[in-house]
C-alpha cells in the first residue's frame, strides 16, 4: 500500500500542468530528436540539458526522461518510412516495418509500434514501481567498499558489452576517466592537472565534454557521409485488422517482459533488447520465413522492448544510483545540476521527485501514444527540411546551452574541442557510451576507492570483508577473466582487434 | 594534400601514441602530486592508476593494429575526398567559432558562421539561407536574452558592444 499510495502522490505531482507540459514538451522534442537520422538519443539528451536549468527540478526531470522516451518512438518514424534508424534501437525495426510500407501497411507499422512502445513502457514502469524501492532500501547497506565494487561491475559489463572490440572499449572507458581528473582531488581537495589555469580548478564540466563527444561529434559524421535530405514512403491507415492484433498480442507481451529484464542490466541497453526480442519472436514463429518479408510481430516485439528497456534502465540510477546506458548517464548529469544525487537516498530524501519521475513514465506513454499517431505526418514534414538548416539550428542550440551553464567561453571551447576528438573516436570506432558512464561516475568511484582505502588503511582486503562487496567484486573478477580469456578463441581474437573496423 | 592519401590504420595508430604519451603525461603528473600519506590515498593515487591503465591499453592496441599488417592496405581515413573537405571545413569552422564568438559576440559570429557553413551541404536560395541565418543569429539571441533572461556571449571588441552586438 505504501508504494500504491507514494505512486498515488507522485502521479498527482506529475499531473500539475507544469509537470504535464514538461512531459509533452520533453516527448514532442524528443520524437524530433528520435526522427532525425544522425541525432541520437544520448546527443539528443546531452543538447538539450540547458534548457531545463531554469527549470525546478521535478520539471526539468520529468522533461529529459521524457525527452528519452521520445527519441525511443521516434527512431521508428524514420526506420519504418525511410528505412534509416532514427536510433540503433530502431534498427531492427528497418527490417520488417519498411518492407510494411513499401507493402502499403506504413501506417499499421507504425500504429502497432507506438501501442506497442506505450504497453511496454507502462509494464516495465510498473515492475520499476515495485521493484525500485526495496532495491533503493538494499541498496541503504552499500558503503564505500560497496560502492566501488558495484561500479566497477557496471564498468566491467559496459566495456565488455559495447561495441566489438573489448580493448576499444578499455580505452574508452579510462579515456573517460582521464578527463575526470584536471580540478580538485575529491578526497584532499588539492588542486590537480590545472595547469595554473582558474577555470580548470573547477574541472572539465561535463555538460560541455558530453556535449562535444556526443551532440556535435555526431554531426559531423554524418557531413561527412554528405547527409543533404531525406525522401519518405507515403503513409496509409493506421487502423490494425482483426489479424494485426492477433498477431502482435503474444509478441508486445514476451516484448514488454524482455525489454524491462534487458533494461535493468547496466551496459545492455535497449537496442539489445530489440534485437533480442526480433530474435526470439522469428525463433517462435510458426513460419519464420515471413521475417524480413514485413511480419508485424517484427514490428511489434522490438518495438515494445526496446521502450520497456528504455524505461527499466532507470531503475538502477534511481535505486543504486548507477546509470545503465549512455543516455542515462547524461540523464544523470541532469540530476547532479539540479544537485540531486541518485541512488539509495533519493527514496528517503526527495520521495516527490523519485516518485514524480517514475509516474511521469505513464503520462509520457499515454502522451506518445495520443501525439505520435495523429501527428506523424507532420514528423515526416519535418523530415524535409534541408539537413543544413537542421545542422545549424543544432549547433547554435549547442553553444548557447554550453555557454549558459557556467557564462564561460572556457566551456564553448572545451566544447568545440571535444566535438573534434569525438569526431575521431567514432572514425575510429570506439564505443562513446563508456566514456559517457565513466565520466559522469569517476568522481564517485575516486571517492569510494580512496574512503574504502582509508578505512583499510590501505588494505585491499576491505573489499573482500563484507558478502555484497566480495559477491559484487567476485562478479567484476570474473567478468574481466572471461573477457580476458575470451581471445583465446579465434572468434575473441576477432573480436579484440574490432572485426567490424579495419583499424 | 591529397585526402585519400590519409588512412585509416595510421591516423589510428598516431592517435593511440597521442592517447599514451597523453596518459604517461598524467600518470607522471600525479606521481609528482602525493601519492599516498598517512591518511590515505594522495591527489596523485589516482591519476597515476588511470594513466598507467590508459596507457597499457593504448599500447596492447597499437600492437594489434600492428599485427594487422601494411598500411597500405587499410581504408582511406575518408570515405571519400568531398566528404573528407566538407568535415575539414565544417571542423576548421568549429574551431574559429571560439575566438568568433570571443571578440565579436554571439549574433556577429553566428549570423557569418550560419550563412557560411550550411553551403558545405550544397547550393541552398539566397533568401533561404538569409533567412535561417538571421533566424538563428539575431533571432534567437532576441528569444534567449529577452524572452528566457539568458545572457549570451557579448562581443570583446568595444566598438561592437557600443553598436548593441
Amino acid at each position: 500500500m505504501d508504494i500504491l499510495s507514494a505512486f498515488g502522490d507522485g502521479l498527482w505531482l506529475a499531473m500539475q500542468p507544469a509537470n504535464l507540459f514538461a512531459a509533452l514538451i520533453g516527448c514532442i522534442i524528443g520524437t524530433l530528436i528520435g526522427v532525425l537520422p544522425g541525432v541520437g538519443p544520448v546527443a539528443g539528451v546531452a543538447i538539450l540539458l540547458p534548457v531545463t536549468y531554469s527549470m525546478n527540478p521535478v520539471s526539468a526531470l520529468i522533461m529529459l526522461c521524457s525527452i528519452y522516451y521520445g527519441t525511443m518512438y521516434g527512431g521508428t518514424i524514420t526506420s519504418v518510412l525511410m528505412n534509416v534508424p532514427g536510433e540503433t534501437a530502431s534498427v531492427v525495426t528497418c527490417i520488417d516495418g519498411h518492407q510494411m510500407a513499401r507493402q502499403g501497411r506504413g501506417g499499421a507499422a507504425l500504429a502497432i509500434a507506438a501501442i506497442g512502445s506505450t504497453i511496454g513502457g507502462l509494464v516495465a514502469t510498473v515492475a520499476v514501481m515495485l521493484v525500485a524501492a526495496p532495491l533503493s532500501k538494499l541498496s541503504l547497506l552499500f558503503g564505500p567498499p560497496e560502492f566501488f565494487a558495484l561500479v566497477l561491475v557496471s564498468f566491467t559489463l559496459l566495456v565488455g558489452l559495447a561495441g566489438d572490440s573489448l580493448l576499444k572499449g578499455a580505452i574508452a572507458a579510462l579515456f573517460g576517466l582521464l578527463l575526470t581528473l584536471p580540478g580538485m582531488d575529491p578526497l584532499t581537495g588539492v588542486g590537480r592537472m590545472t595547469f595554473d589555469s582558474p577555470q580548470m580548478l573547477s574541472g572539465l564540466g561535463f555538460v560541455p565534454v558530453l556535449m562535444g563527444l556526443f551532440g556535435i561529434s555526431e554531426i559531423l559524421v554524418n557531413v561527412e557521409k554528405g547527409q543533404r535530405g531525406f525522401g519518405t514512403v507515403p503513409i496509409s491507415t493506421l487502423w490494425l485488422t482483426r489479424e494485426d492484433w492477433r498477431a502482435s498480442a503474444m509478441p508486445i507481451a514476451r516484448g514488454s517482459v524482455l525489454g524491462f529484464l534487458i533494461g535493468v542490466i547496466p551496459g545492455l541497453g535497449a537496442a539489445t533488447s530489440s534485437f533480442l526480442s526480433y530474435a526470439l519472436e522469428k525463433k517462435l514463429a510458426r513460419d519464420p520465413s515471413r521475417f524480413g518479408e514485413g511480419a508485424i510481430e517484427g514490428v511489434a516485439g522490438p518495438e515494445t522492448a526496446n521502450n520497456a528497456s528504455a524505461n527499466a534502465a532507470l531503475l538502477p540510477l534511481l535505486s543504486l544510483g548507477i546509470p545503465g546506458s549512455a543516455t542515462v548517464a547524461v540523464i544523470m548529469a541532469g540530476f547532479l545540476i539540479h544537485g540531486i544525487t541518485p541512488g539509495p537516498f533519493l527514496f528517503k530524501d526527495h520521495p516527490d521527485i523519485v516518485w514524480s519521475l517514475i509516474a511521469s513514465m505513464v503520462t509520457a506513454s499515454v502522451i506518445l501514444l495520443i501525439l505520435n499517431l495523429p501527428l506523424v505526418g507532420l514528423w515526416v514534414r519535418i523530415l524535409r527540411l534541408p539537413y543544413a538548416v537542421l545542422f545549424a539550428i543544432i549547433l547554435v542550440f549547442t553553444v548557447i546551452g554550453t555557454y549558459s551553464v557556467s557564462g564561460s567561453m572556457f566551456d564553448v571551447a572545451v566544447m568545440l574541442v571535444f566535438s573534434v576528438i569525438g569526431y575521431v573516436m567514432r572514425k575510429f570506432g570506439f564505443p562513446m557510451a563508456p566514456i559517457a558512464l565513466t565520466l559522469v561516475l569517476g568522481p564517485q568511484l575516486e571517492t569510494s576507492l580512496g574512503q574504502s582505502l582509508v578505512l583499510s588503511e590501505g588494505s585491499l582486503m576491505v573489499f573482500f570483508r563484507s558478502p555484497i562487496s566480495t559477491v559484487l567484486m567476485l562478479v567484476a573478477i570474473g567478468l574481466v577473466l572471461h573477457l580476458a580469456l575470451r581471445p583465446v578463441t579465434r572468434k575473441g581474437l576477432q573480436m579484440l582487434r574490432g572485426h567490424d573496423s579495419e583499424v | 594534400m591529397n585526402l585519400s592519401s590519409v588512412r585509416l590504420r595510421m591516423a589510428y595508430r598516431l592517435f593511440l601514441l597521442v592517447i599514451t604519451a597523453i596518459a604517461l603525461f598524467v600518470s607522471w603528473s600525479g606521481w609528482r602530486l602525493k601519492y599516498y600519506g598517512p591518511l590515505g590515498p594522495g591527489p596523485g593515487f589516482f591519476p597515476v592508476w588511470v594513466g598507467i591503465l590508459l596507457a597499457l591499453s593504448c599500447i596492447c592496441a597499437l600492437f594489434s593494429s600492428l599485427a594487422e599488417g601494411l598500411d597500405e592496405a587499410s581504408t582511406p581515413f575518408f570515405e571519400d575526398a568531398e566528404g573528407g573537405r566538407s568535415v575539414l571545413l565544417v571542423i576548421v569552422a568549429l574551431l574559429a567559432l571560439w575566438p568568433g564568438l570571443k571578440y565579436f559576440g554571439f549574433r556577429l559570429t553566428m549570423l557569418v558562421f550560419v550563412w557560411v557553413v550550411p553551403r558545405v551541404f550544397g547550393a541552398r536560395p539566397l533568401w533561404q539561407r538569409a533567412a535561417t541565418a538571421v533566424l538563428l543569429s539575431f533571432g534567437v539571441a532576441f528569444g534567449f536574452e529577452r524572452g528566457l533572461g539568458v545572457q549570451l556571449p557579448e562581443p570583446e571588441l568595444e566598438f561592437l558592444q557600443a553598436l548593441g552586438f
